[in-house]
């Protein structure tokens, strides 16, 4: 506390100890003029006496150890002093640091949600995920990410009673579902849990109770919902009286009996709520044929999370656990009725644990690549910003090179110089991650807001900024601090003072201004690099959305309702759809309209085995997607039929089964022949059904599924109206061809929808072109970050180039003055700054030329970028001489007009 | 800027001795920094002028170790002044104090007057 008072309340004179020296001289003068001396004189001796009282009083400070406290708060305020003096300074380079700064803290927040986030767990490095090699490759799988992760639900069970290694093993799955409640309804993801699952996690409810052993019972659970804390936020707005009430998933009825903050096993997928595994079958009725997933020993479809006892190793419960594992597929071999060759793959099994202190990383697969090619770009942009004020501390420190000389001729140490010079590149450091987190707080919202509701980001980007990232952000700030002061606090540890002292001395001038042109130099190549990467990432962004879709996108509206997950009966669902599809087509303005089991470009796959007569798979297996259309499906989305017919109204439940098949059917199944096809009959379903399909009709491939998917899996529709007896749930995706203006388009559509049913949700109304920009979302969010940073980088190393030609030209205007003076002509002053510029910005292209093909060459093999990107080397490299161009006009305009008289009589 | 060198290396010299004096002297009573500086001279004959530059900076640092304890006091003359008082700690200090110095004198004076080998014969 008096150590604190010491260093921030010293004021000369002020202080105890300087009352005590005081004291020590009156002291002496008394005796003094006790002995008979003039006061005067006492006084005069005394003082000659005792020495310099000032710098009596600092060393005896020093006896308390404080003063490099002290001294640190002087460097502080002699800092702080520095940078008020120089506001412009101060403000570029705080505005530069803060924008580097607040790109990597933005990058680091994903990343860290991406990456680094554990489970919500209690202990959860003592988690462990399953994962088996297995030889065999027989059996259904019905996996989200990395297929060795994923059992089947009689292992688990063996896995989870055997081991004694393991203090629980959980099992869980997730699925796509529509939601509904009184309220609304909408799409959502359940992920099926065991009873044990929420124990095993050491998770707690934040309102109700969590799934319990007792309500997962084998073909017996509870019909029990646990909601997730987001999806009650924003369905519920946090209604605390939720519990108890009914939720309808794929139209059963649930109860929600609680509510958790936990976002699942996986952070790609943020699951609405959690039901029991052993609901499944309820949940996904029909959709697995007569397979039941719980019984089903081929059927690959849950991941197991389990916890190791505090007292067991890694290895051990490996070795314990494999054991079980063979054994059970050894008991399993008399059950499964399959040849030797499958009995031999059987048995070639291995199971390892995996870290399951981060759950699923499967959001890692897919994002971790862009994460890092982003990463590489923040970075890239920092290091400009640190080079650009790295430059305005060299040039600031070299007009105060006869301050810093005259400081040290009297007697300042170089240390101190030097630490003088580091202080104030870590204020810096610190104003610009302040002013980074300021940015980050700023853009944040910005982004959410562009990120569609869909998008998994929109979840992970929603939280607060927690503690890592601030730590990061400040010491980021630090780091950077001392990478571009150390160049300026090395420079004023070499000044020497005599030659500064004699002139502006511009030998050792040039010597700095090189280092100068060199950081430019190398701001420059690698504005190239990001220029050139961000054309690649915009290139293919472009490609992406011209690609030929297969269907027409213009003047186009969809929106999706689903009647049957409201626990409607199907005559009813049918009769509202009917009836819909009529109150469109009399709004004023539509010319079309039709509607289709699947969402199309949602990116879900509705795949399935068939059977097509007279065909024998050969290779693996091959699961045709599906959909259900109405006769309209076609004309609306205007794609053309290639042969064979249309579906028409006479097409029914009870006429003969139809389908319509795409051009990669016939090129797998029917070699390309399409009258072939044309005869053709398939069935639905593997193991040889009676073919009982018939069809009638081919038309191109178009990418249903995503943009970015291939076009060419094999594709089947079937028509809306022989569905009805085939499933329990009937989403229907509407697609509406009008002319008319879509915003007044979909008030039309809200009405007509609400006058059939006034309950029935509507679910993404849009146009969709807007389907197609979501869909493709992270590509753009990609490709626009992408195109900022390179921006960022151009705009910095011009004001970074702008200010050492400046910075030249004021230097040399003694130089300009002579020359013009002797007779220089205007124009060859003006070649003098030119070619200076033009060295700069010259040899920085050519070195970022290699720079900037490797780091294509590496961004093409990890963002899979298409197409010729060639040009774009020589046009960013135009791109950068012509703004850097211009960035050396005023200082080359300035040079030219130099007035020989004034230059020379300034020195 | 202030140079603080020369005073540092002053104190460097001294350092030990003189903080062996100012515990001696305390042992006679409290007393402030000037009382201190008279009797050092006093009691080696005039012989030893301590600098205030090294005489502050010692009382401190003996402050701060704990040997002396400080406290503002009126002296005789009814002044203010700050009067340092020896702890028990600076007791057992100065005894091993004294004790080291009586040792390197000993020593000292034992090489001073050993006569070398080679001149001995």
């Amino acid at each position: 506390m008096i150590r604190w008072k010491r260093i921030f309340h010293y004021r000369p004179g002020d202080t105890e100890l300087n009352e005590e020296l005081q004291t020590h001289l009156r002291m002496g003068i008394a005796e003094r003029v006790e002995r008979g001396e003039s006061p005067e004189k006492a006084r005069k001796a005394v003082l000659r006496e005792f020495g310099n009282l000032l710098l009596v009083e600092e060393v005896t400070r020093e006896q308390w150890g404080s003063r490099s406290l002290e001294a640190f708060g002087r460097d502080f305020r002699y800092a702080l002093r520095q940078l008020r003096r120089h506001p412009a300074f101060a403000m570029t380079a705080v505005v530069m640091l803060a924008l580097g700064i607040g790109a990597n803290t933005a990058v680091f927040t994903v990343f860290q949600q991406v990456v680094l986030q554990n489970l919500p767990a209690s202990h959860p490095h003592r988690l462990v995920l399953l994962s088996q090699d297995s030889a065999s490759h027989e059996g259904s799988w019905s996996t989200w990410g990395d297929e060795k992760l994923y059992f089947s639900y009689p292992a688990y069970v063996a896995l989870r009673d055997g081991n004694r290694t393991l203090d629980g093993l959980a099992a869980s799955a997730f699925s796509p579902v529509n939601l509904a409640t009184k309220e609304s309804a909408e799409k959502g993801i359940a992920e099926y849990v065991t009873g044990n699952y929420f124990g095993v996690l050491g998770i707690r409810p934040v309102l109700g109770r969590l799934i319990e052993p007792a309500d997962d019972r084998l073909h017996a659970g509870n019909s029990i919902a646990v909601l997730s804390d987001s999806y009650w936020q924003s369905q519920f707005g946090g209604d605390p009286s939720i519990l108890d009430r009914i939720i309808r998933i794929n139209g059963q009825t649930f109860t929600i009996v609680g509510v958790v903050r936990y976002h699942g096993l996986t952070n790609e997928y943020v699951p609405s709520l959690f039901v029991p595994i052993s609901m499944q079958n309820a949940v996904m009725a029909g959709r697995d044929g007569d397979r039941d997933r719980l019984t089903d020993p081929l059927f690959y479809w849950i991941t197991l999370i389990g916890r190791l006892k505090s007292e067991t190793t890694q290895e051990t419960a490996e070795q314990e656990l494999n054991s079980i594992w063979l054994d059970w597929h050894r008991s399993q071999i008399p059950l499964l009725h399959h040849g030797a060759k499958f009995q031999k793959e059987w048995l070639q099994t291995k199971l390892s644990l995996r870290d399951g202190s981060r759950g699923l990383r499967f959001l890692e697969n897919s994002l971790g690549d862009p994460l890092r090619v982003l990463f590489w770009m923040v970075g890239i942009v920092l290091a400009i910003a640190c080079g650009n004020v790295a430059n305005l501390l060299l040039i600031k420190a070299s007009s105060r090179r006869r301050e810093l000389a005259v400081r040290h001729a009297l007697g300042a140490g170089q240390w101190q110089l030097c630490r003088q010079a580091l202080m104030e590149g870590l204020l810096l450091g610190v104003l610009g991650s302040a002013g980074g987190l300021f940015f980050g707080t700023i853009a944040l919202p910005v982004i959410l807001g562009m990120i569609p509701q869909t998008n998994v980001l929109k979840t992970a980007l929603s939280q607060h900024l927690d503690w890592r990232v601030l730590v990061f952000a400040m010491s980021l700030g630090l780091a950077t601090s001392i990478v571009f002061s150390l160049s300026p606090a090395l420079a004023s540890m070499r000044t020497d003072p005599l030659l500064a002292l004699h002139s502006a001395s511009r030998a050792v001038m040039d010597r700095g201004s090189s280092l100068h042109g060199f950081l430019v130099a190398c701001e420059i190549a690698l504005s190239l690099v990001l220029l050139v990467s961000a054309g690649c990432v915009a290139l293919t962004l472009y490609r992406l959305r011209t690609v030929n879709l297969g269907f027409t996108t213009g003047h186009c509206v969809t929106f999706m309702v689903d009647a049957s997950a409201l626990g409607k009966q199907i005559p009813q669902v049918r009769n509202e759809y009917e009836s819909i599809d009529s109150a469109l087509r009399r709004i004023p303005g539509v010319r079309s309209v039709s509607y289709s089991a699947m969402d199309l470009l949602s990116g879900e796959e509705n795949g399935g085995d068939i059977t097509v007569q007279g065909f024998a798979e050969s290779g693996p297996p091959v699961f045709p997607d599906r959909d259900w259309i109405t006769p309209n499906f076609l004309p609306t989305l205007q794609i053309p039929l290639l042969a064979g017919r249309n579906f028409s109204a006479q097409d029914s439940e009870t006429s003969q089964k139809v389908a319509i098949v795409d051009e990669a059917f016939v090129r797998h199944y029917f070699g390309g022949n399409i009258q072939a096809a044309l005869d053709g009959q398939m069935a639905q379903g593997g193991n040889n059904p009676k073919p009982d399909i018939q069809i009638v009709g081919v038309v191109p491939s178009i990418h249903a599924i995503s943009l970015s998917h291939d076009a060419d899996g094999p594709m089947i529709y079937l028509p809306y109206a022989q569905s009805w007896n085939n499933h329990r749930s009937h989403p229907a995706s509407f697609y509406i061809r009008s002319a008319a203006n879509p915003n007044q388009l979909a008030v039309a559509i809200r009405a007509a929808v609400l006058q059939v049913d006034k309950d029935l949700p509507i679910i993404g109304l849009g146009t969709m072109q807007e389907k197609v920009d979501d869909s493709i979302f992270q590509q753009r969010l990609m490709a626009m970050l992408a195109c900022i940073m390179a921006g960022l980088a151009l705009l910095m190393s011009t004001v970074g180039l702008y200010g050492v030609l400046s910075y030249a030209v004021a230097q040399r205007t003694r130089e300009i003055g002579i020359r013009i003076a002797l007779g220089a002509s205007r124009k060859s002053v003006s070649l003098l700054i030119f070619r200076r510029l033009f060295l700069l910005v010259g040899g920085g292209l050519l070195a970022g030329v290699p720079l900037t093909w490797m780091s294509t060459r590496i961004l093409a093999s990890i963002a899979k970028l298409t197409g010729n990107t060639g040009w774009l080397f020589p046009a960013s490299g135009m791109l950068m001489l012509l703004v850097c161009g211009l960035a050396g006009l005023l200082p080359t305009r300035r040079a030219a007009s130099v007035d020989p008289t004034q230059a020379l009589r300034a020195e | 800027m202030r140079r603080k060198e020369p005073y540092q290396n002053r104190i460097e010299l001294l350092q030990g001795t003189l903080d062996m004096l100012i515990l001696q002297t305390l042992q006679w009573g409290p007393q402030h920094g000037y009382g201190i500086c008279q009797a050092l001279r006093a009691n080696s004959g005039d012989v030893l002028q301590v600098e205030t530059g090294s005489l502050y900076p010692a009382l401190h640092r003996l402050e701060r170790q704990k040997w002396v304890s400080a406290e503002w006091k009126q002296t005789d003359s009814n002044q203010r002044a700050k009067f340092y008082r020896i702890t028990s700690t600076g007791k057992k200090q100065l005894s091993s104090d004294q004790h080291r110095w009586e040792q390197m004198v000993e020593v000292i004076a034992r090489i001073m007057q050993a006569i070398p080998e080679g001149e001995g014969s």
